[in-house]
């Protein structure tokens, strides 16, 4: 059974993985087609240059990115035409790791970037770049001298736009609105799930991961706002957005080890440990080696994505083997083991559909001709809210498993404190009511009944007979005193019923109307009742028993009246 | 009871726990948002008519502020100035919020922009808009003037956030400014999405499914009541207009946070709030209406829904939950901390509802402030009922995990045996139960330790615990995953094998080899030495006897051994099934 339900937790995990990756694709195609059409008065002008690398002839550029190699000089022609209302023509394109300069037709300087941080050999970063296009220059040709500073830097010769810079500035939004959006919202999780953990320490102690969790969703969102070029909006430096950018890269795999690690045993912690500490130290040389001016951060990008792809494949072996072994220890800690479970779903999709984006950049790829092509790290987004669909799942399995077991404990709770006979507490449950209502010091009046005369019935007439008579006794006190705080069968012919309406008059009164209502039925039983106050101290077990005295009393009459013997 | 009252403080301070944090976080966030610099900070004066009737001048980035009367439909506003010289600045621009209102961007008093002109002219809803105007290259000098229609009565600050600057930075002061509700709405967005993907795909009869998916539809339209309300929906929603998109959204989370909070009543109070719900459903039906033929605009007499707000989410302040039932204290806590997120959301929200009120009729000097305090307000407001969800839903974890561990603990106790770390006689039952419900055959075999009295008595007990250990270590290194293993009494141990006699007869002489080799390896005075017998399960009718017949194999094997071996090791005890002995 319990495997079952394993199982059954397993296919919900994937199915509402499937329908966020549905919702996901979805919402991704509706914003991306609905923005894929330019606005009137942007050009663009990807296909429109001529480029030639040092002593060749100017051709057509690939429509693939080129990866240029360092000190390689590449220079690109443009015909920066007029736009019919608009004023501020300017030029929108992406460059990584190159310096330029860009000269009108006259060989005059129109915009310069990065010469400056060439010279001082500092980092180069990717930068979007808006340039106004001034009135003398248009109509002509423009040259743009790229010099690459680094081994891999390209010129995004695809995403180049002509316009108003106010329309640029807006489709430039508007098709990275999906990344911004997902972006932030994996930040902001992350975020919360951060704050949460610190201020609840010791309540979540028990919480494996959770923290790490938190920072692994605020490292995918931080690396993919970088990723996209919209950090950078934020701080308005695209060296510290290009170095946020790696470091959020590298700090990735060492997030998933934790949360992996967080979720094991602690016996088989000491390779995985290893591991982590070895990418901990890798990560503080590359910074090392960043501020120290010996290799830029963007250089060392190979190597990075090489560790990365060795660690990638050991984590999903290490997953599954997990997930394997789990797999044989099930049994108690169900709930424990479903909400792992579906933390380990969620890394798994999470690394693999890493991996997929990882080729994609690697091979210079994107992600198709229907899609707009200027959203990046679209799997690694995915991936992320797949991983908090799965980790709100793991919530909810517990959320609901406690349901269940607490409507079982109330059920069992249930049998255990009524009386089978008469469906009214039975005696175990009418003392603790007294008891935890004696140190709450309730005031109440306690009554108590007792039923004349059946043993005699039992032995007459039998126990069917006598048990019938009981239930017919129960049936007639709910019908009186229903409403009442509590109504119970202390044993064989004792009945209690505590009420806290102090108003002993009215009290008396209905007692009478009811044992007249009995008479009727051939019921007969005597009653007596005392109030809480009468007793000092309000212990409810003495007030009880003074309201049995009472009742002894009113019992005796009731025998001498009929002349019978006591039973 | 008194652990209820622990509890229920324990709700309490996680409540005011939550206040803080995001009180903390939102105004964190806004602190390090508001780091940036103007590229040009200086004030530019505008002369202001409203209907050519010049009524004086303003500066800043609000200022009509604290220059006229409210304006009127069909007003026209004309703001005039001659721009100044801002340096060398690549993309001159200015940004502007106009509400209600119609824009005219006028250079040298040629037309040089018009904003909703065409909605104004045909007399459809404006709403409220962020406008960002490039300049030409050359404005330095140039006359500017700002012709502003209003579309509705009683508009006191037509247009503001009026600045000057170039575009990019422009770009980044607006991003700035909104980064707490862009970054929550995209939060809140995208969590109610997989929050109502997660509540569908859970059973429908779950006692949970339908506050669940409430509270997930609301935490969605929060979203987009935030986004829209600061006109970031532009960005991804086109063609939207973005204060209907805020209204219509606002009205419809209210209703769902009534039918919400209706979900925690009694019978007689529940039909009252019914009959709320309804009333109010209608009302906003009929506003839409109102709105779409034009005859009120959605955004008049929106201070209502405060009204409607007070009676829908009554049942929160009064508090009135089902009656308590003994032993649901946990639950009690559950809901008390939802409910209070509630009540957070909507204070949050009437505060930053007067700010709104009390800055554009009162405080006009502190209008920027209270723009600041509102989102502030709003924001936090939003976020707090979905962060009170997600601590609820975390703290269920946290308790499951903490009686997991338990029962793990207990579980343990009661099906291995301490010493060996082996499973024991009960979990032999359970094993076996299986076994049998599946109807399949295997090989039991029995099996006996020798020597371990003789062990016990002449090296002492540590060398015997010492010898069992290493003997269980031996049989979960052969057995491991084909079989299952247990120790049944002293020197007894119980294998099943899920196979034929043949697999059993092999895997146990690579037992017996093991034990000869940690025979030579481990130089112990003593051997690893055991007797086994085996059966199938078919051979007998029921387990019992199978378990039997092995035993007796065992030990007439054992007797075979100690006839070979001769060694004077007592043979004395009369031999029993061990699970009979029992």
């Amino acid at each position: 059974m319990e495997s079952a339900k394993i199982k059954a937790a397993f296919n919900l995990s994937m199915q509402v993985s499937l329908a966020i990756t549905f919702g996901f694709i979805l919402t991704y195609l509706y914003l991306s087609i609905s923005f894929t059409r330019l606005p009137d008065g942007i050009l663009d002008v990807s296909g429109s240059w001529l480029t030639r690398t040092e002593g060749e002839t100017f051709v057509r550029p690939n429509t693939r990115d080129r990866f240029l190699r360092k000190g390689e000089e590449v220079e690109i022609r443009f015909f920066a035409p007029t736009l019919y209302g608009s004023m501020n023509e300017s030029l929108c394109f992406v460059s990584q790791g190159t310096a330029f300069v860009m000269y009108d037709w006259l060989g005059r300087e129109v915009y310069s970037y990065g010469m400056d941080l060439l010279e001082e050999h500092r980092m180069i970063p990717r930068k979007v770049h808006f340039i106004r296009i001034p009135e003398r220059a248009k109509q002509h040709s423009l040259c743009l001298q790229f010099v690459a500073a680094q081994n891999g830097a390209r010129v995004r010769f695809r995403s180049a736009y002509y316009g108003d810079v106010e329309k640029l500035e807006t489709i430039y939004f508007k098709r990275k609105s999906f990344a911004l959006l997902c972006g932030l919202f994996l930040m902001g999780f992350g975020f919360l799930l951060i704050m949460l953990r610190f201020f609840f320490k010791g309540w979540f102690s028990k919480l494996y991961g959770t923290f790490f969790q938190g920072m692994l969703l605020f490292d995918i969102g931080l690396y993919t706002l970088c990723y996209n070029d919209l950090f950078s909006l934020f701080v308005r430096n695209e060296r510290i957005s290009t170095f946020v950018e790696y470091l959020s890269c590298m700090f990735l795999p060492i997030l998933i080890h934790q949360c992996i690690m967080r979720n094991q045993d602690r016996r088989r912690k000491r390779l995985p440990y290893f591991i982590c500490q070895l990418m901990l130290g890798m990560v503080g040389i590359v910074i090392l080696l960043h501020f120290l001016k010996v290799v830029h951060i963007n250089e060392l990008g190979p190597v990075i994505q090489a560790v990365l792809l060795i660690w990638a494949f050991y984590a999903l072996g290490w997953l599954t083997l997990t997930i394997r072994r789990d797999l044989e220890r099930m049994g108690a800690e169900l709930y424990a083991n479903i909400s792992r479970r579906c933390i380990y779903f969620g890394l798994y999709s999470m690394i693999l559909l890493s991996l997929c984006d990882f080729f994609l950049s690697a091979t210079g790829q994107s992600y198709g001709i229907f899609i707009n092509q200027d959203t990046r790290g679209l799997f690694i987004m995915l991936g992320g809210c797949i991983l908090i669909g799965d980790m709100l799942l793991s919530y909810f399995f517990h959320t609901v498993g406690s349901m269940q077991e607490e409507e079982v404990r109330e059920r069992l709770e249930g049998l255990a404190y009524t009386d089978e006979l008469t469906g009214l507490s039975n005696r175990a449950h009418c003392d603790r009511f007294m008891a935890e209502n004696s140190v709450k010091h309730l005031k109440c009046v306690i009554v108590s009944f007792d039923l004349d005369g059946l043993k005699k019935i039992n032995d007459i007439e039998g126990h069917q007979a006598g048990d019938a008579y009981l239930t017919g006794f129960a049936a007639l006190l709910t019908e009186n005193f229903g409403r009442e705080t509590l109504l119970g069968r202390m044993g064989g012919d004792e009945f209690i019923m505590i009420t806290t309406d102090l108003d002993v008059l009215k009290l008396d009164n209905r007692l009478y109307k009811m044992f007249l209502m009995a008479k009727d039925d051939q019921i007969r039983f005597s009653y007596g009742y005392a109030v809480s106050d009468e007793v000092p101290g309000g212990n409810l077990q003495t007030v009880y028993m003074l309201a049995d005295q009472r009742m002894y009393r009113m019992k005796d009459q009731h025998y001498e009246e009929s002349g019978e013997e006591k039973s | 009871m008194k652990e209820n009252r622990r509890n229920s403080n324990s709700s309490r301070s996680i409540s005011i726990m939550i206040l803080t944090i995001t009180i903390l976080a939102n105004i964190l966030v806004t602190f390090l948002a508001t780091f940036y610099e103007h590229d040009y900070d200086e004030h530019i004066h505008w002369n202001l008519y409203v209907n050519d009737v010049p009524v004086g001048s303003g500066a800043g980035n609000n200022p009509y502020v604290n220059v006229g009367e409210p304006l009127n439909e069909g007003d026209v506003l004309r703001m005039e100035t001659v721009l100044p010289d801002l340096g060398e600045i690549s993309f001159p621009a200015f940004q502007m919020r106009a509400q209600y209102c119609a824009v005219q961007v006028l250079v040298d008093d040629l037309i040089y922009k018009e904003y909703d002109m065409d909605k104004y002219r045909k007399g459809s809803y404006i709403g409220a808009n962020n406008y960002l105007v490039s300049l030409p290259e050359d404005y330095a000098g140039r006359r500017i003037q700002l012709r502003v229609h209003c579309q509705a009565d009683n508009v006191s600050v037509p247009l503001y956030n009026l600045i000057f600057d170039s575009e990019p930075n422009l770009r980044y002061i607006f991003l700035h400014m909104v980064f707490l509700p862009i970054s929550s709405g995209a939060v809140l967005l995208l969590l109610g999405g997989i929050l109502l993907i997660i509540s569908l795909s859970f059973s429908i009869n779950n006692r949970m499914f339908l506050s669940h998916s409430l509270s997930a539809l609301m935490t969605t339209g929060m979203g987009a009541m935030l986004h829209s309300h600061f006109g970031i929906t532009a960005i991804y929603w086109d063609g939207m207009n973005v204060s209907l998109l805020y209204y219509v959204s606002s009205m419809l989370v209210l209703l769902v946070a009534g039918i919400w909070s209706g979900r925690i009543l009694d019978k007689l109070y529940r039909f009252l709030h019914r009959c709320i719900i309804w009333t109010y459903g209608i009302y906003v039906l009929l506003r839409i209406l109102l709105h779409a033929a034009g005859l009120l605009w959605i955004h008049e007499y929106f201070g209502l829904e405060l009204v409607a707000g007070l009676f829908l989410l009554l049942p929160i302040f009064l508090d009135r939950r089902k009656a308590a039932r003994e032993g649901t204290e946990w639950f009690d806590d559950s809901w008390k901390l939802q409910i209070f997120g509630m009540k957070a959301s909507f204070l949050f929200d009437i505060v930053a509802y007067s700010c709104t009120m009390l800055g554009s009729m009162f405080f006009k000097d502190f209008h920027n402030l209270l723009i600041m305090v509102e989102i502030i307000a709003l924001t936090g407001g939003m976020m707090i009922f979905p962060v009170c969800q997600l601590v609820n839903f975390l703290r269920f974890s946290t308790e499951s995990f903490r009686r997991n561990e338990e029962f793990d603990d207990l579980t343990r106790v009661a099906f291995e045996d301490v010493l060996t770390r082996l499973p024991n006689r009960a979990s032999l039952n359970r094993q076996v139960m299986s076994y049998e419900n599946a109807k399949m055959d295997y090989t039991i075999v029995s099996i006996d330790v020798n020597g371990l009295k003789h062990t016990n008595d002449t090296y002492g007990h540590a060398e015997g615990d010492k010898l069992l250990k290493g003997f269980a270590q031996a049989l979960k290194n052969v057995i491991g995953r084909n079989g299952f293993c247990c120790r049944t009494g002293g020197d007894e141990f119980l294998i099943l094998i899920p196979e034929s006699l043949a697999q059993a007869e092999n895997d146990l002489l690579r037992l017996s080899g093991m034990l000869e080799e940690m025979n030579e390896r481990e130089k112990h005075p003593w051997k690893y030495e055991a007797a086994y017998g085996c059966a199938l399960r078919g051979e007998a009718d029921s387990f019992h006897e199978a378990y039997l017949l092995a035993d007796q194999r065992m030990y007439e094997k054992k007797r075979k051994q100690k006839a070979k071996h001769s060694a004077g090791e007592k043979n004395g005890r009369s031999r029993k099934p061990s699970h009979e002995r029992g």
